[in-house]
């Protein structure tokens, strides 16, 4: 599942849309899912999701990842539908007896909790499969007035797990070929014998940190004005679908409110 | 008026006992190219950062003096004005890209200085084109090589389009090829767009004739200021060793003027020595590499690697049929580019990879099947940084924590260890208070605390100084005497060919070329000493200091072949 989570580079409809309007849509699909809980409208809601990943040509890569959920949501149907005992009797899980009714409005409300829960991860992971995180945080500091600092934080993280993940390979070897090792089972001697890796790698991070905020300063980083090179442009698809999603969700709110698409 | 202007500058950091920088005057002109050498802690990169205006704001400490710049006192200058002026680069690109992605991290100066996104456009297009980095210029900073992060690095700083440059060893962790794309650059900018720079280097023989005026550093203060030329005679008078070997070369002989580039070099020597006779020149060839493997092959195989081949999971090839063997008592060099796979060979030595066919034997044991701490016990590893190592309170717990994982009981060996390496005075002290060198020191005494056979080091002469270095040199000599085997990893071509016997240079996962350093490094055009590029076709198999000492000085004794020769007056 976690291969479904990162950025997908492609070149699609969807992949071309600002982060702004994708982060908008997958808020919009979590508001329709918890708005309606009639099966019907949940799965519909699940097909549109399913579709925007296809126009983004990242159903395939979200398979892995659709075949796990899809356990979890049969799991829960079971759930429901076991302990949901209003409507008609269909049949009894053990059969020839009165025990564990399985009725028909247990099956349909099972199907829409797995519905909507496939629904809105499934936004979410579309919405990371086809957007840069870089964009995303960016949008976050111009749409939604994050301060930069901390979007830049964020940034600095995603940049130095590599780098520090080869810190911690060279030290390991370095400390394995001193004749160290992780040993045994008791945890607080194992938590002491991770401190030859984790004394020197603090060591060597606070002096990384140390250079570069030095490189950093000799490149202008910190107070005034900041411009970005990538401004994440809103184009008319952008501002077209972001209309249809509020039009839409004003509907949806509206005929919730007037009783439709609820159980 | 003078670019900068620096007025009795002492600079102490913060808690520390010496000066660091101790009543420095200075002028810089505009237009300057300045080498500034010196050995490590004599001061180089605390004048580099106070010149980038970095020192004492990011660091504390106490300051006296003044720093100048156009003028203007550049403590009390705009932080973002003065980044538009100086650029600085500093020796590890590792701590000083901020971004994920090529063009984010050219561009992120830019935004700093809040340029208009069509300027910041045109900007980022020029310099990718001027960089050539076209073919990255999408890619992530993370999957670059060592050269191609620094080539960035220096990009990202020319994008500000600042009027002075100020690198500080921006070669040394690069191979021979990369670091001569690199200092190429330099002199461009320099001479063709009029860029100011200043440059730290340790390693002289590629920069020195590239600089219009050397500073020399010792103990924080400038012990030589001049021309290339003048400093360079000076630095020979008084015994400093910071000269390029070309100049070092002739400053034993009776010459009117030091050559400081392998051409000029060239010239005065074929003046000396242009009636030798080339067929016993041959002969001398011949039997300098007969003598070399003559008693090699009765030993025993330290390390014998048979068709390894080794792909990282992921999908890169890093290993390609590699075969070396190794004897016991050989000082062995392998060289070549970033990313050709030594440092993967390395980890399959130290059992720390597994080949994925082929197999690796060290000491008589296959490192596939056996206990790798058999075969650890008998091997020390010395990474690219000694950090890596260090983490305990005292020097000697360092060495004794070595003992106690492999079982031994015997502590005398700490005692020699320390006093083989001077470090029997720091036995107490906390390893992370020592200088890098010390540090290194400490590191290396506590990997060899356990007398292991095989000496195993990836980049030992890093930011090490002239003198440290042939310290080392010497040490690793001495092991390989006692019958034990050294494999160092180096980019340094003149360390490798001063102290090392046998070469092996590498290139995209395959071995190119194995022999006898004279056989393999005489022959390369880039892995090879500057001492050897001067002698090529003139008197071929010289590669080291001593070499073209005992070989060239009996030609010319007397020193009075050349005093009036045409043609080398300069």
């Amino acid at each position: 599942m976690a291969a479904a989570v990162e950025y997908i580079q492609k070149d699609s409809p969807v992949h071309r849309l600002n982060a702004a309007t994708k982060i908008f849509w997958a808020l919009f699909t979590l508001a329709c899912g918890l708005l309606f809980n009639d099966y019907r409208y949940l799965l519909g809601l699940l097909a549109s999701v399913l579709l925007v990943a296809a126009a983004g040509r990242v159903l395939k890569n979200l398979l892995p990842a659709i075949t796990g959920l899809s356990v979890f949501a049969l799991i829960l149907l079971l759930i429901q539908a076991l302990f949901y005992d209003q409507g008609q009797v269909i049949f009894h899980l053990i059969p020839q007896t009165s025990y564990l009714p399985v009725t028909n409005y247990g099956i349909l409300s099972g199907v829409a909790m797995a519905a909507r829960m496939l629904s809105l991860v499934l936004s979410f992971l579309v919405l990371l499969a086809t957007t840069r995180i870089q964009d995303m945080v960016l949008t976050m500091v111009e749409k939604f007035k994050m301060p930069y600092d901390y979007a830049f934080m964020f940034m600095t993280t995603l940049r130095f797990i590599p780098t520090f993940l080869g810190e911690v390979r060279q030290i390991t070897d370095a400390q394995k070929a001193r004749g160290h090792a992780v040993e045994g089972f008791n945890p607080f001697k194992k938590i002491r014998s991770y401190a030859p890796v984790t004394v020197p790698l603090v060591l060597i991070s606070l002096n990384k940190a140390e250079n570069m905020a030095m490189a950093m300063e000799t490149r202008g980083y910190g107070g005034g004005r900041r411009t970005y090179f990538k401004e994440p442009k809103m184009r008319g698809a952008d501002y077209l679908l972001t209309a249809v999603l509020l039009l839409l969700l004003v509907l949806g709110v509206t005929a919730r409110v007037k009783g439709l698409g609820v159980m | 008026m003078p670019l900068y202007k620096v007025e009795n500058l002492t600079y102490f950091y913060p808690e520390a006992e010496k000066a660091a920088l101790s009543d420095i005057s200075l002028e810089i002109g505009e237009g300057e190219f300045i080498l500034v050498s010196g050995c490590s802690g004599s001061g180089k990169s605390s004048l580099a950062r106070a010149l980038a205006g970095l020192i004492p704001d990011s660091y504390g400490g106490r300051i006296g003096g003044k720093v100048y710049f156009q003028g203007r006192d550049i403590r009390a200058m705009d932080r973002r004005k003065l980044a538009r002026e100086v650029g600085m680069v500093f020796q590890d690109p590792e701590k000083q890209i901020v971004q994920t992605h090529v063009e984010a991290e050219i561009a992120f100066g830019l935004e700093n200085l809040g340029l208009e996104n069509k300027e910041m456009q045109r900007r980022v297009a020029e310099v990718v084109c001027f960089m050539n980095l076209e073919q990255i210029r999408g890619a992530c900073t993370a999957n670059l090589s060592g050269g191609q992060k620094q080539k960035l690095a220096l990009a990202s700083v020319l994008a500000m389009q600042p009027h002075v440059l100020v690198l500080d060893e921006p070669t040394s962790q690069l191979d021979p090829v990369s670091a001569e794309d690199i200092l190429n650059l330099v002199k461009r900018l320099n001479e063709e767009m009029g860029f100011t720079v200043i440059m730290i280097e340790q390693r002289l023989e590629r920069c020195y004739h590239l600089a219009d005026r050397v500073l020399l550093m010792e103990k924080g203060r400038i012990a030589c200021d001049g021309s290339a030329r003048k400093v360079a005679r000076s630095a020979i008078k008084r015994g400093m060793p910071f000269v390029p070997p070309v100049a070092r070369f002739f400053a034993g002989l009776e010459v009117p003027s030091v050559p400081l580039t392998v051409k000029e070099g060239r010239k005065m020597l074929r003046s000396f020595i242009r009636n030798i006779n080339p067929g016993e020149e041959r002969q001398d060839v011949l039997r300098h590499g007969g003598g070399l493997s003559a008693h090699a092959p009765e030993r025993k195989s330290a390390v014998r690697l048979k068709n390894l081949w080794f792909t990282y999971p992921g999908g890169q090839e890093v290993l390609k049929d590699v075969s070396i063997d190794i004897k016991e008592g050989e000082f062995v060099a392998i060289l070549g580019e970033n990313g050709a796979g030594k440092s993967t060979m390395l980890r399959q030595l130290t059992g720390m990879l597994r080949p994925d066919r082929g197999t690796v034997e060290v000491l008589g044991r296959d490192v596939g099947r056996n206990g790798f701490k058999e075969i650890r016990r008998h091997t020390a590893y010395l990474s690219q940084n000694p950090n890596d190592y260090l983490f305990q309170d005292t020097v000697e717990d360092e060495l004794l924590f070595t003992l106690k994982n492999f079982g031994l009981k015997d502590k005398s060996a700490v005692d020699e260890m320390l006093e083989r390496f001077h470090l029997t005075r720091y036995r107490r002290v906390n390893p992370r208070d020592l200088s890098s060198g010390e540090r290194q020191r400490v590191a290396l005494a506590s990997v060899l605390v356990t007398a292991p056979g095989l000496i195993i080091l990836d980049e030992p002469t890093r930011g090490v100084d002239f003198r440290l270095k042939a310290e080392m040199g010497r040490f690793l000599q001495q092991e390989a005497e006692k019958g034990r085997t050294v494999i160092v990893v180096t980019h340094d071509v003149e360390f490798a060919a001063e102290y090392a016997a046998r070469a092996v240079m590498m290139f995209s996962g395959r071995v190119v070329s194995d022999g006898g350093k004279h056989e393999v490094l005489g022959k390369s055009v880039f892995y090879s000493p500057q001492l050897a590029k001067m002698c090529r076709g003139i008197c071929d198999g010289v590669l080291t200091f001593s070499e073209a000492r005992d070989r060239i000085y009996p030609l010319v004794t007397g020193g009075a072949v050349a005093d009036e020769k045409p043609g080398v007056k300069m």
